[in-house]
């Protein structure tokens, strides 16, 4: 049985709406070395997310299970990953911090300053929002 | 022109295995070389 074919939750709802799930949480790297710590503010995904701090600028966050599916060129990719970054409004520069995928349960956090991967806390300590989005 | 990070690349394999630390080693080994060559 398909795990999105649940029954509706709301009355708008058609019962057979697919239903999005979402992960949503601030990310915060309280000093130099160490991993990011989230702060979940919306998770009802069933999949929860352990960071790791590899190397200034350098970030992999690995998922409780698979989240990316597919295989080249990837024509049923479901998963969305954003991450704000408000760096500029603080005066540090602004800097930009992408995601790519490495495997099913697995992607890499670039913490960037356009040039390199120099950033020693992530986003430069500014506070991160990171939103995972799975549609079925 | 990119320089070999070993550090990186050991740091990757022993927080994540051989085989997805050496993929994600290759990965910024890529960007790395797409901002080198924007330079």
């Amino acid at each position: 049985m398909n795990e999105f074919n649940l029954p509706k939750q709301y009355n708008w709802q058609k019962a057979s709406t697919p239903i999005v799930k979402k992960y949503v949480a601030n990310l915060i790297q309280s000093g130099v070395g160490n991993a990011p710590t989230a702060f979940e503010l919306q998770n009802d995904t069933d999949v929860y997310f352990t960071y790791e701090y590899i190397a200034p600028g350098i970030y992999t966050a690995t998922a409780s299970k698979p989240i990316f599916e597919g295989v080249y060129p990837f024509e049923n990719s479901k998963v969305i990953i954003s991450i704000t970054n408000p760096s500029i409004m603080s005066n540090f520069g602004g800097y930009s911090v992408f995601v790519t995928p490495v495997t099913p349960d697995t992607f890499t956090i670039y913490s960037s300053n356009l040039v390199a991967f120099v950033d020693d806390i992530l986003g430069q300590a500014t506070q991160n929002t990171i939103e995972i989005t799975i549609y079925p | 022109m990119v320089t070999e990070n070993t550090e990186l690349l050991n740091t990757l394999i022993t927080k994540h295995g051989e085989k997805k630390g050496k993929l994600i080693y290759d990965h910024y080994v890529l960007i790395t070389t797409k901002f080198a060559d924007k330079k």
